[in-house]
């Protein structure tokens, strides 16, 4: 009995792992390899027998050129969302840091639409900007800004050639759900600057531009890495708003990667194909996943 | 300038950004809260109608007869909060363990593969796990969805609650214990959890918002409309009626399924935040 409770005393660190890390083996690495063996094969709903088909699906999907403008769109799906929600995140983030009445009745309600449903979110969206319903257009046109109603998720023209109307809808929104997450992280950060550094410089006669960019900015240089580079992997993997909100239409406009797995997977049966752009999402993601990788390593070793 | 109107300037620029935030946040919910309420002939008004002449309960009531909601509600409930149990309780040994004990290999790995397990793309596993469960029979089931469910919030989860207690939990503390003869799981207990309910409450909230909104695995692995939760149930129901045909039966049903969320979050999230906060310092 004795023997027994010292040798759980000595692997007690192992035992407490174990559980998370098989589950995690199980249900999300070995899956993730097995996609990838996946994506070699022709698997798919009409098809009884799978079989072993090379690189078949990759240069099918790499010589289709709607691959590479769903490439495109995620990346700019992903990289503006997250400019956009970075920079709005910090100036509001900026202002709530201040000492005012209400405050905290302000941060709790900025944080609302991290809360709602991404189904829901997508729901009011819709009737937001939709041709008929929409009260935007119906001020703009109250305002006499606008003559008739703008088709915000419909009209596929592009813009400057890699964006188009129903894109940018879907980025807004997406900013609109995504900035509460990057706000808390920045007013976070923003606390554990030192008042006397602000009073400081105050003294010595900065304005608050100043005192932003040269003190508070630099401060939050690592909360700001880490939050960015992992919002913007979450952001390249976004399904919710695209599929929700447009399905990826209208004419593949707001097509986005997650999107084109799902719709292969799970509306075509394509289990093969599907798989192939799951993993050409993870080749493009690798990068930045690698130097998030790095970094989370480092501080782990530093503590 | 002079000290006087650089003051007025920066209070100017403060409520600027704290108002137009709040038109850019509530704005939406307001009109969806307006859609579900409004008299039929005021819908499709133009122009809009921004303040309604009367308000109008009827959909309420139609929702309500036409949709299962409680059963729906009852079960994202349900899935939500097993989610958040067996997320809890894995994540916190495992966060707990590798705060403590960084150095060694099998700690080393376990942070390879938490930090890793969140980078990897969802969609990745997505189609390889869909057919372990069939396989498996739990399509359809509540365990399925719950398996799902934490799994994807355990590394999340894990990684919180090491830096909350690397943070939060003196390592003198514990040594002292461990010289009194109290065992590796007895200091857990007595101590590391103790402290740490904060940390705690943080990641359980986390991990329940996690649940209470998911929609593409609860999509994809139910069929059975008596298990469906909220999220997937709604989407059908506002599915059925097109997006445009029935705005105001979409609307209502969508207030009924963010009403609980928002008064449950009201109420827990300065913890959340403060939770988040303990992490977000340290990465």
């Amino acid at each position: 009995m004795d023997k027994l409770k010292k040798f759980v005393n000595k692997y007690t660190p192992v035992i407490m792992l174990l559980p998370a890390l098989i589950g995690v083996l199980i249900i999300q690495i070995y899956p993730s390899l097995d996609s990838i063996r996946l994506s070699f094969t022709d698997k798919s709903l009409l098809n009884p027998i799978t079989s072993y088909v090379g690189f078949d699906n990759y240069i099918k999907a790499l010589s289709d050129p709607q691959t590479w403008q769903t490439i495109l769109n995620t990346l700019v799906f992903a990289v503006l969302s997250l400019a956009l929600g970075a920079v709005f995140a910090m100036l509001v983030a900026n202002e709530l840091n201040k000492k005012f009445r209400g405050r905290t009745f302000f941060r709790a309600m900025f944080l609302a639409p991290w809360v709602t449903p991404p189904l829901v979110t997508s729901a009011i969206w819709q009737l937001l900007l939709s041709e008929t319903f929409s009260p935007i257009n119906g001020l703009l046109m109250q305002l006499g800004w606008i003559d008739k109603p703008i088709n915000f998720l419909g009209n596929t023209e592009p813009i400057l050639g890699f964006l188009s109307m129903p894109l940018i809808s879907i980025i807004i929104i997406n900013v609109w759900s995504i900035f509460p997450f990057l706000m808390v992280m920045f007013l976070a950060g923003m606390q554990t600057i030192p008042a006397e550094m602000i009073e400081a410089a105050t003294v010595d006669g900065a304005n608050s531009v100043q005192r932003f960019f040269k003190i508070t900015l630099p401060c939050l240089m690592p909360v700001i890495e880490t939050s960015i580079l992992l919002e913007g992997i979450w952001q390249f993997n976004n399904f919710n708003i695209s599929y929700l909100v447009t399905k990826g239409g209208p004419l593949n406009s707001t097509m986005v990667m997650a999107v084109d797995v799902y719709t292969e997977a799970f509306i075509n049966f394509n289990y093969g194909s599907g798989a192939t752009i799951s993993v050409l999402m993870m080749l493009i993601i690798l990068f930045p996943a690698v130097v998030y990788l790095k970094k989370q390593l480092r501080q782990t070793d530093n503590i | 300038m002079n000290k006087r109107s650089r003051r007025i300037l920066n209070g100017i620029r403060h409520w600027a950004v704290m108002i137009f935030t709040t038109i850019f946040v509530l704005f939406p919910f307001y009109w969806m809260v307006l859609t579900s309420l409004k008299p039929r002939e005021e819908l499709m008004a133009s122009p809009p109608v921004w303040i309604p002449s009367f308000l109008d309960f009827n959909n309420y009531k139609l929702v309500w007869e036409q949709m299962p909601l409680l059963r729906y509600l009852g079960n994202s409930l349900f899935v939500s909060l097993m989610t958040t149990i067996v997320c809890l309780v894995l994540a916190t040994f495992c966060g707990y363990s590798i705060s403590r004990f960084v150095i060694r290999k099998p700690q080393k790995i376990t942070t390879v593969m938490m930090i890793l397990s969140q980078l990897i793309p969802g969609t990745l596993p997505f189609i390889s796990f869909y057919f372990i469960m069939y396989n498996a029979g739990l399509t359809n089931t509540y365990q399925g969805l719950v398996i799902a469910y934490s799994v994807w919030a355990i590394p999340f989860c894990t990684l919180m609650m090491k830096s909350y207690f690397s943070q939060s939990v003196p390592i003198a503390l514990e040594e002292s214990a461990t010289l009194d003869g109290c065992s590796k799981f007895g200091i857990f207990f007595r101590i590391a959890i103790p402290i740490s309910v904060p940390g705690l409450v943080a990641t359980s909230i986390f991990a329940f918002i996690q649940g209470w909104n998911e929609f593409m695995w609860a999509s994809v692995m139910l069929s059975n409309n008596d298990m469906k939760p909220a999220s997937v149930g709604i989407y059908d129901f506002i599915g059925q009626y097109g997006a445009n045909s029935n705005i105001s039966m979409s609307m209502t049903a969508a207030v009924m399924i963010t009403l609980p969320a928002i008064i449950f979050f009201a109420f827990l999230q300065k913890y959340l935040i403060s939770g988040l906060s303990a992490g977000a310092v340290k990465g």
